[in-house]
Protein backbone atom coordinates (compact mmCIF):
# COMPACT_ATOMS: atom_id res chain seq x y z
CA UNK A 1 0.00 0.00 0.00
CA UNK A 2 1.37 3.68 -1.09
CA UNK A 3 0.58 6.10 1.53
CA UNK A 4 0.35 9.89 1.30
CA UNK A 5 -0.23 12.05 4.19
CA UNK A 6 -1.86 15.35 3.31
CA UNK A 7 -3.17 18.35 5.57
CA UNK A 8 -6.13 17.21 6.94
CA UNK A 9 -6.35 13.17 5.96
CA UNK A 10 -4.27 10.40 3.89
CA UNK A 11 -4.27 9.11 0.69
CA UNK A 12 -3.64 5.45 0.33
CA UNK A 13 -3.32 3.75 -3.01
CA UNK A 14 -3.43 0.03 -4.18
CA UNK A 15 -0.42 -0.72 -6.41
CA UNK A 16 -3.08 -2.98 -8.50
CA UNK A 17 -5.72 -0.12 -8.68
CA UNK A 18 -6.28 3.60 -10.57
CA UNK A 19 -7.81 5.14 -7.58
CA UNK A 20 -7.13 7.31 -4.56
CA UNK A 21 -8.66 6.12 -1.16
CA UNK A 22 -9.65 9.20 0.85
CA UNK A 23 -9.05 9.35 4.29
CA UNK A 24 -10.87 12.07 6.43
CA UNK A 25 -8.55 12.69 9.85
CA UNK A 26 -10.27 10.35 12.57
CA UNK A 27 -10.06 7.93 9.39
CA UNK A 28 -6.44 8.55 9.32
CA UNK A 29 -6.20 8.05 12.98
CA UNK A 30 -8.34 4.82 13.09
CA UNK A 31 -5.87 3.51 10.25
CA UNK A 32 -2.51 4.18 12.23
CA UNK A 33 -3.93 2.51 15.37
CA UNK A 34 -5.42 -0.23 13.21
CA UNK A 35 -2.46 -1.21 11.74
CA UNK A 36 -0.23 -1.11 14.76
CA UNK A 37 -2.63 -4.14 16.00
CA UNK A 38 -4.93 -2.00 18.41
CA UNK A 39 -8.07 -3.71 18.97
CA UNK A 40 -10.99 -2.41 17.38
CA UNK A 41 -12.21 -1.63 21.25
CA UNK A 42 -9.39 0.08 22.11
CA UNK A 43 -9.49 2.59 19.29
CA UNK A 44 -13.43 3.20 20.42
CA UNK A 45 -12.36 3.39 23.95
CA UNK A 46 -9.66 6.21 22.62
CA UNK A 47 -12.16 8.28 20.37
CA UNK A 48 -14.74 8.00 23.50
CA UNK A 49 -12.23 9.46 25.52
CA UNK A 50 -10.51 11.95 23.26
CA UNK A 51 -14.01 13.44 21.76
CA UNK A 52 -16.40 12.99 24.48
CA UNK A 53 -18.52 10.76 22.75
CA UNK A 54 -20.31 7.65 23.88
CA UNK A 55 -18.21 4.63 23.42
CA UNK A 56 -20.81 2.83 21.44
CA UNK A 57 -21.06 5.61 18.92
CA UNK A 58 -17.11 5.63 18.61
CA UNK A 59 -17.08 1.45 18.29
CA UNK A 60 -19.96 1.50 15.65
CA UNK A 61 -18.11 4.00 13.56
CA UNK A 62 -14.49 2.35 14.00
CA UNK A 63 -16.45 -1.02 13.03
CA UNK A 64 -17.86 0.76 10.44
CA UNK A 65 -14.38 2.04 8.70
CA UNK A 66 -12.19 -1.58 9.35
CA UNK A 67 -15.31 -3.16 7.52
CA UNK A 68 -15.38 -0.96 4.61
CA UNK A 69 -11.61 -1.70 4.02
CA UNK A 70 -11.65 -5.12 4.01
CA UNK A 71 -14.71 -4.87 1.57
CA UNK A 72 -12.17 -2.49 -1.03
CA UNK A 73 -9.04 -1.11 0.38
CA UNK A 74 -7.77 -4.35 1.62
CA UNK A 75 -9.42 -6.82 -0.28
CA UNK A 76 -7.73 -9.67 -1.89
CA UNK A 77 -8.79 -8.59 -5.66
CA UNK A 78 -9.33 -4.78 -6.28
CA UNK A 79 -12.60 -2.93 -6.70
CA UNK A 80 -12.98 -3.26 -10.29
CA UNK A 81 -10.07 -4.84 -13.40
CA UNK A 82 -11.25 -3.95 -16.81
CA UNK A 83 -11.13 -6.54 -19.16
CA UNK A 84 -8.82 -6.09 -21.72
CA UNK A 85 -9.62 -4.75 -24.81
CA UNK A 86 -11.64 -6.48 -27.41
CA UNK A 87 -9.32 -8.42 -30.33
CA UNK A 88 -10.49 -6.10 -32.86
CA UNK A 89 -9.00 -4.70 -36.32
CA UNK A 90 -7.52 -1.17 -36.00
CA UNK A 91 -9.23 -0.38 -39.44
CA UNK A 92 -12.74 0.10 -40.43
CA UNK A 93 -14.18 -0.16 -43.70
CA UNK A 94 -16.82 3.08 -43.19
CA UNK A 95 -14.19 4.95 -41.42
CA UNK A 96 -13.02 8.42 -42.97
CA UNK A 97 -9.87 10.19 -42.67
CA UNK A 98 -9.64 13.41 -41.53
CA UNK A 99 -6.74 15.73 -41.75
CA UNK A 100 -5.29 17.98 -39.27
CA UNK A 101 -2.42 19.89 -37.41
CA UNK A 102 -2.08 20.38 -34.20
CA UNK A 103 0.90 22.35 -32.71
CA UNK A 104 2.70 22.15 -35.92
CA UNK A 105 2.29 18.47 -35.87
CA UNK A 106 0.55 16.95 -39.21
CA UNK A 107 -2.10 14.32 -38.28
CA UNK A 108 -4.22 12.03 -39.88
CA UNK A 109 -7.25 10.70 -37.81
CA UNK A 110 -9.88 8.08 -39.56
CA UNK A 111 -12.95 8.21 -37.66
CA UNK A 112 -16.03 5.56 -37.92
CA UNK A 113 -18.84 7.35 -39.50
CA UNK A 114 -22.32 7.73 -37.55
CA UNK A 115 -21.92 9.16 -33.61
CA UNK A 116 -18.28 8.78 -33.41
CA UNK A 117 -17.36 11.02 -36.45
CA UNK A 118 -20.64 13.15 -35.12
CA UNK A 119 -19.12 13.65 -31.40
CA UNK A 120 -15.11 14.21 -32.50
CA UNK A 121 -14.89 15.78 -36.03
CA UNK A 122 -16.62 19.38 -35.07
CA UNK A 123 -13.77 19.58 -32.39
CA UNK A 124 -11.52 18.75 -34.89
CA UNK A 125 -12.74 21.32 -37.68
CA UNK A 126 -11.11 24.12 -37.04
CA UNK A 127 -7.90 22.43 -37.42
CA UNK A 128 -8.36 20.72 -40.79
CA UNK A 129 -5.87 21.03 -42.88
CA UNK A 130 -3.85 19.24 -46.07
CA UNK A 131 -1.52 16.73 -44.71
CA UNK A 132 0.63 14.18 -47.11
CA UNK A 133 2.96 12.66 -44.36
CA UNK A 134 0.85 12.35 -41.02
CA UNK A 135 3.40 12.36 -38.11
CA UNK A 136 0.75 10.67 -36.00
CA UNK A 137 -2.58 8.25 -37.33
CA UNK A 138 -5.03 7.50 -35.23
CA UNK A 139 -8.61 5.50 -35.64
CA UNK A 140 -12.06 5.63 -33.68
CA UNK A 141 -14.34 2.74 -34.18
CA UNK A 142 -16.48 0.79 -31.90
CA UNK A 143 -15.99 -3.01 -31.37
CA UNK A 144 -17.85 -5.42 -29.17
CA UNK A 145 -20.09 -2.84 -27.90
CA UNK A 146 -16.92 -0.31 -27.12
CA UNK A 147 -15.41 2.59 -28.47
CA UNK A 148 -11.93 1.97 -29.28
CA UNK A 149 -8.89 4.77 -29.80
CA UNK A 150 -5.46 3.78 -31.63
CA UNK A 151 -2.10 5.81 -31.86
CA UNK A 152 -0.06 4.60 -34.77
CA UNK A 153 -1.82 0.93 -34.49
CA UNK A 154 -1.67 0.50 -30.50
CA UNK A 155 -4.60 0.65 -28.74
CA UNK A 156 -4.39 3.92 -26.39
CA UNK A 157 -8.48 4.04 -25.06
CA UNK A 158 -11.12 1.46 -24.42
CA UNK A 159 -14.52 3.35 -23.38
CA UNK A 160 -17.84 3.15 -23.11
CA UNK A 161 -19.13 5.47 -25.26
CA UNK A 162 -18.09 8.07 -27.48
CA UNK A 163 -17.43 10.94 -25.16
CA UNK A 164 -14.89 8.94 -23.61
CA UNK A 165 -12.71 8.29 -27.10
CA UNK A 166 -12.86 12.24 -27.73
CA UNK A 167 -11.79 12.86 -24.34
CA UNK A 168 -8.65 10.68 -24.79
CA UNK A 169 -8.09 10.93 -28.30
CA UNK A 170 -7.77 14.90 -28.22
CA UNK A 171 -5.83 14.31 -24.64
CA UNK A 172 -3.24 12.45 -27.00
CA UNK A 173 -3.11 14.26 -29.74
CA UNK A 174 -2.35 17.71 -28.07
CA UNK A 175 0.39 15.82 -25.19
CA UNK A 176 3.80 16.06 -25.94
CA UNK A 177 4.95 12.68 -24.67
CA UNK A 178 3.10 10.95 -21.85
CA UNK A 179 1.60 13.30 -19.21
CA UNK A 180 1.64 12.96 -15.55
CA UNK A 181 -2.23 14.05 -14.06
CA UNK A 182 -5.32 15.45 -16.04
CA UNK A 183 -7.92 17.41 -14.91
CA UNK A 184 -11.90 17.69 -15.97
CA UNK A 185 -11.28 21.51 -16.01
CA UNK A 186 -11.16 24.44 -17.93
CA UNK A 187 -8.12 26.53 -17.99
CA UNK A 188 -7.42 30.09 -18.39
CA UNK A 189 -4.40 32.40 -17.79
CA UNK A 190 -2.63 30.04 -15.75
CA UNK A 191 -6.34 29.38 -13.57
CA UNK A 192 -7.72 25.64 -13.94
CA UNK A 193 -11.49 25.94 -13.64
CA UNK A 194 -12.42 22.59 -12.44
CA UNK A 195 -16.11 21.04 -11.74
CA UNK A 196 -18.30 18.46 -12.70
CA UNK A 197 -20.32 18.65 -16.30
CA UNK A 198 -22.28 21.56 -16.22
CA UNK A 199 -20.86 23.30 -13.14
CA UNK A 200 -20.67 27.18 -15.73
CA UNK A 201 -16.83 26.27 -16.26
CA UNK A 202 -16.85 26.25 -20.31
CA UNK A 203 -18.93 29.58 -19.86
CA UNK A 204 -16.50 30.95 -17.67
CA UNK A 205 -13.82 30.29 -19.71
CA UNK A 206 -15.03 31.52 -22.95
CA UNK A 207 -15.74 34.89 -21.08
CA UNK A 208 -12.13 35.41 -19.60
CA UNK A 209 -11.23 34.52 -23.58
CA UNK A 210 -13.34 37.18 -24.69
CA UNK A 211 -11.63 38.96 -22.39
CA UNK A 212 -8.53 38.94 -23.43
CA UNK A 213 -6.66 36.28 -21.07
CA UNK A 214 -4.75 33.26 -22.99
CA UNK A 215 -6.99 30.42 -23.11
CA UNK A 216 -5.47 26.76 -22.85
CA UNK A 217 -8.28 24.14 -22.57
CA UNK A 218 -11.83 23.89 -22.18
CA UNK A 219 -12.84 20.56 -20.19
CA UNK A 220 -9.70 18.68 -20.39
CA UNK A 221 -6.07 20.01 -18.41
CA UNK A 222 -3.36 18.19 -19.81
CA UNK A 223 -0.63 18.08 -17.28
CA UNK A 224 2.91 17.31 -18.49
CA UNK A 225 5.98 15.53 -16.80
CA UNK A 226 6.62 19.10 -14.99
CA UNK A 227 2.87 20.05 -14.01
CA UNK A 228 3.22 22.52 -17.04
CA UNK A 229 -0.54 22.73 -18.32
CA UNK A 230 -0.64 21.82 -22.29
CA UNK A 231 -2.59 23.98 -24.07
CA UNK A 232 -5.46 22.23 -26.01
CA UNK A 233 -6.36 24.00 -29.32
CA UNK A 234 -9.97 22.20 -29.84
CA UNK A 235 -13.11 24.09 -29.52
CA UNK A 236 -15.04 24.76 -26.48
CA UNK A 237 -18.79 23.63 -26.34
CA UNK A 238 -21.12 25.64 -24.84
CA UNK A 239 -25.11 24.63 -24.10
CA UNK A 240 -27.48 26.93 -25.43
CA UNK A 241 -27.70 28.56 -21.99
CA UNK A 242 -24.63 30.49 -22.32
CA UNK A 243 -25.08 31.79 -25.89
CA UNK A 244 -26.64 34.82 -25.02
CA UNK A 245 -23.77 35.54 -22.35
CA UNK A 246 -21.27 34.71 -25.14
CA UNK A 247 -22.53 35.61 -28.35
CA UNK A 248 -21.92 39.68 -28.07
CA UNK A 249 -18.33 39.10 -27.16
CA UNK A 250 -18.00 36.54 -30.04
CA UNK A 251 -19.33 37.91 -33.13
CA UNK A 252 -19.06 34.88 -35.12
CA UNK A 253 -20.69 32.19 -32.46
CA UNK A 254 -24.24 33.05 -33.38
CA UNK A 255 -23.71 32.15 -36.87
CA UNK A 256 -21.91 28.97 -35.68
CA UNK A 257 -23.88 25.74 -36.53
CA UNK A 258 -26.34 24.29 -33.72
CA UNK A 259 -26.12 20.21 -32.84
CA UNK A 260 -27.56 17.89 -29.90
CA UNK A 261 -25.89 16.55 -26.98
CA UNK A 262 -27.49 14.73 -24.49
CA UNK A 263 -30.58 16.68 -24.98
CA UNK A 264 -29.46 20.06 -25.01
CA UNK A 265 -28.79 22.37 -28.07
CA UNK A 266 -24.84 23.05 -28.20
CA UNK A 267 -22.68 25.36 -30.18
CA UNK A 268 -18.84 25.35 -30.41
CA UNK A 269 -16.55 28.48 -30.28
CA UNK A 270 -13.29 28.02 -31.62
CA UNK A 271 -10.43 29.25 -29.23
CA UNK A 272 -7.65 31.67 -29.42
CA UNK A 273 -5.25 29.36 -28.11
CA UNK A 274 -2.27 30.00 -25.74
CA UNK A 275 1.31 28.95 -28.39
CA UNK A 276 3.19 26.99 -25.22
CA UNK A 277 2.93 25.66 -22.02
CA UNK A 278 1.75 27.00 -18.84
CA UNK A 279 2.40 27.07 -14.98
CA UNK A 280 -0.73 26.66 -13.22
CA UNK A 281 -1.30 29.64 -10.62
CA UNK A 282 -4.48 28.64 -8.72
CA UNK A 283 -6.65 25.83 -8.88
CA UNK A 284 -10.87 26.77 -8.85
CA UNK A 285 -13.82 24.37 -8.20
CA UNK A 286 -16.34 26.66 -10.32
CA UNK A 287 -19.96 25.90 -9.92
CA UNK A 288 -22.71 28.52 -11.01
CA UNK A 289 -25.72 28.09 -8.83
CA UNK A 290 -28.39 30.86 -9.45
CA UNK A 291 -29.46 32.95 -6.59
CA UNK A 292 -26.30 32.03 -4.64
CA UNK A 293 -24.51 34.95 -5.01
CA UNK A 294 -20.75 34.80 -6.04
CA UNK A 295 -18.11 33.69 -3.68
CA UNK A 296 -14.35 32.57 -3.07
CA UNK A 297 -13.57 30.14 -0.27
CA UNK A 298 -10.21 28.90 0.19
CA UNK A 299 -9.96 24.70 0.22
CA UNK A 300 -7.53 22.73 1.87
CA UNK A 301 -5.73 19.64 0.07
CA UNK A 302 -7.44 17.13 0.89
CA UNK A 303 -11.11 18.68 0.49
CA UNK A 304 -9.73 19.64 -3.32
CA UNK A 305 -9.08 15.79 -3.58
CA UNK A 306 -12.96 15.53 -2.88
CA UNK A 307 -13.59 17.63 -5.13
CA UNK A 308 -11.63 16.08 -7.55
CA UNK A 309 -13.36 13.11 -6.86
CA UNK A 310 -16.83 14.73 -8.01
CA UNK A 311 -15.19 16.06 -11.23
CA UNK A 312 -13.17 13.95 -12.60
CA UNK A 313 -9.31 13.01 -12.61
CA UNK A 314 -6.46 10.91 -13.57
CA UNK A 315 -2.88 10.84 -12.32
CA UNK A 316 -0.29 8.32 -13.54
CA UNK A 317 -0.02 5.41 -11.81
CA UNK A 318 3.32 5.18 -9.96
CA UNK A 319 3.93 6.11 -6.37
CA UNK A 320 6.42 9.03 -7.54
CA UNK A 321 4.07 10.38 -9.85
CA UNK A 322 0.98 10.25 -6.94
CA UNK A 323 3.28 12.07 -4.58
CA UNK A 324 4.54 15.02 -7.07
CA UNK A 325 1.19 15.42 -7.84
CA UNK A 326 0.19 15.86 -4.24
CA UNK A 327 2.85 18.48 -3.39
CA UNK A 328 2.16 20.05 -6.74
CA UNK A 329 -1.14 20.44 -5.29
CA UNK A 330 -0.18 21.66 -1.72
CA UNK A 331 1.71 24.07 -3.68
CA UNK A 332 -0.87 26.06 -5.68
CA UNK A 333 -3.21 28.13 -4.17
CA UNK A 334 -6.52 26.38 -4.01
CA UNK A 335 -10.01 27.50 -4.03
CA UNK A 336 -14.19 26.75 -4.63
CA UNK A 337 -15.88 29.59 -6.73
CA UNK A 338 -19.84 29.58 -6.51
CA UNK A 339 -21.18 31.94 -8.41
CA UNK A 340 -24.24 33.55 -9.93
CA UNK A 341 -22.82 36.75 -11.67
CA UNK A 342 -21.13 36.24 -15.02
CA UNK A 343 -18.90 39.56 -15.04
CA UNK A 344 -18.24 39.42 -11.10
CA UNK A 345 -16.54 35.71 -11.39
CA UNK A 346 -14.62 37.12 -14.77
CA UNK A 347 -13.57 39.76 -12.40
CA UNK A 348 -12.41 36.86 -9.47
CA UNK A 349 -10.61 35.18 -11.83
CA UNK A 350 -8.95 37.57 -13.48
CA UNK A 351 -7.54 38.96 -10.02
CA UNK A 352 -6.27 35.51 -9.23
CA UNK A 353 -4.97 35.41 -12.81
CA UNK A 354 -2.91 39.27 -11.59
CA UNK A 355 -2.08 38.12 -8.63
CA UNK A 356 -0.49 35.00 -9.68
CA UNK A 357 3.35 34.18 -8.68
CA UNK A 358 5.18 35.01 -11.51
CA UNK A 359 8.01 32.01 -12.62
CA UNK B 1 -16.59 17.62 22.61
CA UNK B 2 -12.58 17.81 21.49
CA UNK B 3 -10.75 16.80 24.73
CA UNK B 4 -10.29 20.46 26.53
CA UNK B 5 -7.20 19.63 28.63
CA UNK B 6 -4.90 18.91 25.74
CA UNK B 7 -3.20 16.94 27.89
CA UNK B 8 -0.53 14.51 25.97
CA UNK B 9 -1.55 10.98 26.86
CA UNK B 10 -0.23 9.16 29.53
CA UNK B 11 0.89 6.26 27.38
CA UNK B 12 3.22 8.10 25.64
CA UNK B 13 2.23 7.91 22.05
CA UNK B 14 3.58 10.74 20.30
CA UNK B 15 1.99 9.64 17.14
CA UNK B 16 -1.08 9.46 18.61
CA UNK B 17 -0.61 12.78 20.39
CA UNK B 18 0.69 14.41 17.00
CA UNK B 19 -2.87 12.77 15.17
CA UNK B 20 -5.14 14.74 18.29
CA UNK B 21 -3.01 18.07 17.56
CA UNK B 22 -3.95 17.45 13.99
CA UNK B 23 -7.41 17.08 14.70
CA UNK B 24 -7.74 19.81 17.00
CA UNK B 25 -9.27 22.24 14.44
CA UNK B 26 -12.91 20.36 15.11
CA UNK B 27 -15.19 21.85 17.85
CA UNK B 28 -16.65 18.48 17.90
CA UNK B 29 -16.26 14.86 16.56
CA UNK B 30 -16.14 14.09 12.77
CA UNK B 31 -17.34 10.55 12.08
CA UNK B 32 -14.14 8.80 9.99
CA UNK B 33 -15.02 7.87 6.10
CA UNK B 34 -12.92 6.86 3.41
CA UNK B 35 -13.70 7.72 -0.29
CA UNK B 36 -12.47 6.30 -3.18
CA UNK B 37 -11.61 8.40 -6.19
CA UNK B 38 -11.02 6.61 -9.35
CA UNK B 39 -8.61 8.16 -11.71
CA UNK B 40 -9.73 7.59 -15.57
CA UNK B 41 -8.49 9.74 -18.27
CA UNK B 42 -11.75 10.11 -19.55
CA UNK B 43 -13.51 11.02 -16.49
CA UNK B 44 -10.56 13.84 -16.71
CA UNK B 45 -12.34 15.51 -19.31
CA UNK B 46 -16.31 14.60 -19.18
CA UNK B 47 -16.53 13.86 -16.09
CA UNK B 48 -18.62 10.82 -16.30
CA UNK B 49 -18.27 7.54 -13.53
CA UNK B 50 -17.07 9.86 -10.90
CA UNK B 51 -15.49 7.50 -7.94
CA UNK B 52 -17.78 6.39 -4.65
CA UNK B 53 -17.17 5.67 -1.06
CA UNK B 54 -15.56 2.20 -0.90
Amino acid sequence: MWEFPVDQGLVLVRPDFDGFYLLNSTAQLVWREWREGISVAEIAAGLAADFGIAVEVARRDVEATVVSWQAGLLAPSPPSVLPPPPAVEVEKADARPFDCVVHGNAMRVFLESGEVWDEIAPRLDPLRAEVTLPARTFHVRTGAGRVLVFRDGACIGDEENAAGARAILLQAMASRGEPAAILHAGGCGGVLLAGHTHSGKSTLCAALMGRGVPYYCDDSAVLDRDFQLTPMPFPLMLRSGSWPLIEGRFPEFGKSPVYRRWGSDIRFLTPRCAPAAATVTALVFVRYLKGAGTQLAELTVFDSLLALQRSGFWVEHSPETIARFLAWLAEIPRYTLQYEDLPAAEGIILDLTAHAPRP
Amino acid sequence: MKNENNQPPEDGKSDRREMLQKLGRFAAYAAPFTILAMTKKADAATGHGPGRRG
